[in-house]
């Protein structure tokens, strides 16, 4: 996610920082022009991002007075515990399903050729540019009580009465592994894509069936793409808004949901502080475990 | 280990429209070293993989000691291979990459242990075998890339273009490596390459393509001495063209006239190829077997120029000389160098004396 | 035709036949599954019926036209097109020059800056929703041009600083090197030789602040008011209370309008890059950014 941009961002910018140590400082520009140059972007995030941030996040240790209370609410009251072991619970179910349904597809994309990959292409990105508004609607239209689905079921007589499809967990499932299905897809197709073909061949000419091969030299060095798209998928899964509000119902509750309910409705907002605190810290801890990992395996040369 | 030999039998290979190998037979003997050798698009690679297994033949079949594996999955054909670059797996360390095909074969673990350090010691890197690929140099991954392929003791060898990417010093250390292995294991190699002088050092024997189709098979000296096209002329060594007509034939010569009357005498039989009666020829000269001196000193198989440039090379001078009368006739005269210096300069007037034994002749319609 | 995809599947993949006509078969399903919302939603927007049905009775632009003859969707529509252009032009700006001074620059603590530059896109937008609306809604932010601006800004111009930055890096600074020697200032030889050689970069990032804006769904949720609401509040308002296949026409051309743009900047890097992965990561990031 950020993670694959902030490293993209970072080696170019680690490139120049050591062009610069190499004595070629010559055609770099003076600090004070560049601070200049960079002025408008820290005012605008300090203003718009790190102060009000900051605010809600002091706000849930200061009022009243410096206490915790906001947080050990969530641990003593039973209901918000559950939201939020509810929400890590449906971010894993999701990431798997991702994991299961997306990988065979990136294998597909990553080996075929020409027309078969476009296809496989279009189908992976059309949704990916399409709005997640416009994709929670769809999934309303399919689930709901005479949508689509339920509408098939009982004109073909599988059914007797429409099920009840949307508002439920399998709702929130269902429509969140569709929206997040293309960011697992693409960082295991981009590191399948690294993996010269000879490897492959070389495994075969050494005896290797199709299978063996695939389980001894492809899936290994696409972990590093599997675990990025594990990562962005869960990390985003966590968050989420737009669906879980829309085809979630008061049952499936997220943090996400409630930290606007909480926020917005109930008017606690040292509360939802608290929470986004919480939400916050969840992930960037999961992010830079991500980076220590990446360093740590060193990645592989695959060349 | 037991060699065999390869078959290949009217093998032709077609994407489409566009033909990458069309037609070509060539039997390779047991034991033997064979160069594909050829220039990039000439089919060369192509007929590996087929070998190998990794394409399948439009036409044609390839045997292995009369085993016919056309249609046999790369998985099970036993042929070592080693890959333009390595394929060296970068998630296992060396020994375990040395270890793969034996794995693959179900060799019992002590057994392993033993064959692995034993393909180390072929290749003379016995420390390493705890190190990952990608901690080794280019010429060190080459060679464990050959251990690799030799450990499971297949009675053929595949080799494509294994030392393109080494510099030119390591390249030559490591083409005598690859024959001292071969000719200590004892297997079939066919190996293929674009850069001639690599082939006609290594091989037995050299099959040369062009453009999908094999132009000839001989020992280096059969194609260096006695090129069937004009092709296999100029892409194996260096080689002068003339343009020509054929005055007569006087006894078992061949009288050829140059543009400013210039007189060839070219023994017949075995120098000549395709002519069919023809006039117009092609006359090959090797650099290397022709003689300067001052004009009008007259001499057998003289052809008057003037010379445009002396370059000293460092084991021989090469000077150009524009042969008269004709404005796009460049040859290339190559001199040994030795005590004195250069008997010749810039302009001067001097005639080309050709070997009339080494002279080829071919017609001129010719590719 | 089937035997032709197994085939295919089985040659490329090398795998046999039972297992090829799976694979194929699971990847087909998936798809499915992927594309086939999407095409609903289009498909529905020309219906006929009133209520939510497919497969559509007829086929009608009347849910077009009731979009456009609607003053609550007009003005939510244009509202965000204000928006999110000028988002486009403040984000563009500031994003690059921010690009410039991280790339050719000398800063000091320059990777506090980059990770500060790229937090926007890690924090859940909801979290930034609510922060916004605690300083915004006292200092009359909220429900305004000027409000939703500064926060559409602020999440575009990572996407910006990102695509600019790679493509400064791509730029061979020789070129500039060149220029200097033949006498231009530095001011000179960056607009005319640094910025049209970048230009696509700086194209392509404000493709991305654009779709960022207009394309934002939870933010705007939070900081709409009465006067200031864009079309992608009132599509959630809608979806909610008033569920008419008017939403599935307005969907239809927001989902085209993202596709067309988002189409063009795919395939003019991609001729120009000819990389091996597909998909430029800025365009990932991206969307990944609008799914908050």
């Amino acid at each position: 996610m950020t993670e694959i941009t902030a490293l993209s961002l970072d080696r170019p910018l680690a490139k120049a920082r050591a062009a610069s140590s190499t004595g070629s400082a010559g055609h770099r520009y003076s600090m004070s022009l560049s601070l200049l140059l960079v002025s408008p972007l820290l005012i605008l995030l300090g203003f718009a991002f790190v102060y009000p941030i900051g605010r809600l996040i002091s706000q849930s240790f200061f009022i009243p007075g410096f206490s915790l209370t906001h947080y050990a609410r969530l641990i003593s009251e039973p209901i918000y515990l559950r939201i939020l072991l509810h929400t890590i619970e449906i971010a894993s179910i999701v990431t798997f399903a991702a994991l299961l349904l997306g990988y065979p597809v990136a294998f597909a994309m990553a080996r075929l050729e020409g027309g078969w990959r476009t296809c496989i292409a279009v189908c992976v990105l059309i949704p990916l540019w399409t709005s997640v508004l416009v994709r929670s609607y769809a999934w309303i239209v399919l689930l709901q009580r005479n949508g689509i689905i339920n509408n098939a079921l009982v004109s073909t007589g599988i059914v007797a009465q429409p099920l009840r499809l949307i508002y439920t967990e399998g709702a929130v499932i269902l429509a969140m592994t569709h929206v997040l299905l293309p960011f697992m897809i693409l960082p295991i197709y981009a590191a399948l894509r690294t993996i010269p073909d000879e490897l492959t061949r070389a495994a075969r000419n050494l005896g290797a069936g199709a299978w063996t091969a695939f389980a001894k030299v492809t899936l290994p060095l696409s972990l590093p793409g599997a675990f990025a798209g594990v990562l962005m998928t869960f990390i985003l899964a966590l968050g989420f808004y737009v669906t879980p509000a829309l085809v979630g119902g008061p049952r499936t509750m997220m943090m996400a949901t409630l930290i606007g309910q909480q926020a917005t409705e109930i008017l606690d907002w040292p509360f939802a502080g608290a929470l986004s605190t919480v939400l916050l810290a969840a992930t960037l801890i999961l992010v830079a475990g991500f980076r220590r990992v990446l360093s740590l395996s060193g990645g592989f040369d695959n060349e | 280990m037991k060699s065999a030999c390869v078959a290949v039998r009217d093998l032709s290979k077609s994407y489409g429209p566009a033909t990458a190998v069309s037609g070509v037979s060539i039997n390779v003997r047991a034991g033997e070293f064979l160069s594909l050798l050829g220039p990039s698009g000439s089919g060369k690679t192509t007929l590996l993989m087929m070998i190998a297994g990794f394409e399948a033949p439009t036409a044609g079949a390839i045997h292995i000691d009369d085993r016919d594996i056309t249609e046999l999955a790369p998985n099970k054909r036993n042929i070592g291979m080693v890959f333009q670059r390595y394929a060296l797996f970068p998630h296992m360390s060396v020994a375990d990459n040395i270890a793969f095909p034996l794995r693959m074969r179900r060799t019992p673990k002590a057994e392993i242990r033993r064959r692995v350090e034993a393909a180390l010691a072929l290749v003379q890197l016995e420390e390493y075998g705890g190190r990952l690929p990608s901690q080794l140099s280019g010429g060190q991954q080459q060679r464990i890339a050959v251990a690799r392929a030799l450990v499971f003791e297949p009675p053929v060898l595949l080799m494509d273009e294994p030392l393109g990417a080494l510099d030119k010093t390591l390249r030559g250390h490591i083409q005598s490596e690859i024959k001292r292995i071969q000719q200590r294991v004892g297997d079939t190699v066919i190996y293929v390459t674009h850069d001639q002088e690599e082939a006609l050092t290594m091989s037995d024997r050299v099959a040369v393509l062009s453009e999908g189709r094999l132009a000839q098979v001989g020992t280096p000296i059969e194609l260096y001495e006695r090129p069937q096209t004009p092709f296999v002329a100029s892409f194996i060594g260096k080689m002068n063209f003339i343009a020509g007509e054929i005055r007569g034939y006087d006894g078992d010569m061949v009288v050829v006239e140059l543009p400013g009357n210039a007189k060839l005498t070219v023994p017949n039989g075995g120098r000549t190829c395709g002519l069919d009666g023809k006039r117009a020829v092609r006359v090959a000269l090797r650099p290397e077997r022709l003689r300067l001196q001052p004009r009008g000193q007259g001499g057998p198989n003289a052809i008057p120029g003037t010379i445009e440039t002396a370059i000293f090379v460092g084991s021989f001078h090469l000077l150009l000389v524009r042969a008269c009368a004709s404005a796009t006739e460049l040859l290339q005269v190559q001199l040994p160098a030795g005590e004195g210096a250069l008997r010749f300069e810039r302009g001067d007037e001097v005639d080309v004396l050709a070997e009339a034994a080494a002279i080829r002749l071919f017609a001129t319609a010719s590719a | 035709m089937s035997s032709k995809i197994v085939r295919t599947f089985r040659a490329i993949l090398e795998i046999d036949r039972f297992w090829g006509l799976l694979l194929a078969i699971f990847v087909g399903l998936t798809l499915f599954f992927l594309i086939l919302p999407t095409i609903l939603i289009i498909l529905m927007s020309f219906g006929t019926s009133p209520f939510i049905e497919f497969p559509p009775r007829g086929l009608t632009l009347q849910w077009y036209a009731k979009y456009l003859g609607d003053a609550d969707w007009i003005g939510a529509t244009l509202f965000s097109l204000r928006t999110a252009l000028a988002t486009t032009v403040l984000a563009t700006t500031i994003g690059t020059l921010a690009a410039i001074a991280l790339v050719r620059g000398n800063l000091p603590g320059k990777s506090i800056i980059q990770a500060l530059t790229l937090s926007p896109l890690v924090v859940p937008h909801v979290v930034i929703a609510i922060s916004i609306y605690l300083v915004f809604a006292p200092l009359g932010l909220t429900g305004n041009f000027f409000g939703f601006v500064i926060a559409h800004t602020m999440l575009a111009v990572p996407y910006v600083v990102i695509t600019v930055s790679a493509a400064l890096q791509r730029f061979d600074i020789s070129l500039e090197l060149a220029a200097l020697n033949c006498g231009a200032s530095r001011a000179r030889a960056f607009f005319s030789i640094v910025l049209p050689n970048i230009l696509p970069g700086v194209t392509a990032g404000g493709v991305f602040a654009f779709l960022a804006s207009f394309d934002e769904a939870t933010i705007a949720f939070f900081i709409s008011g009465i006067e200031g609401k864009p079309l992608t509040r009132k599509l959630f308002e809608d979806i909610d209370f008033n569920l008419t296949p008017v939403i599935a026409a307005v969907s239809t051309i927001l989902a085209a309008s993202s596709i067309l743009l988002m189409g063009a900047i795919h395939f003019s890097s991609r001729e120009r890059k000819q990389s091996n992965a597909l998909i430029s990561l800025p365009s990932t990031s991206h969307t990944k950014g609008r799914m908050k």
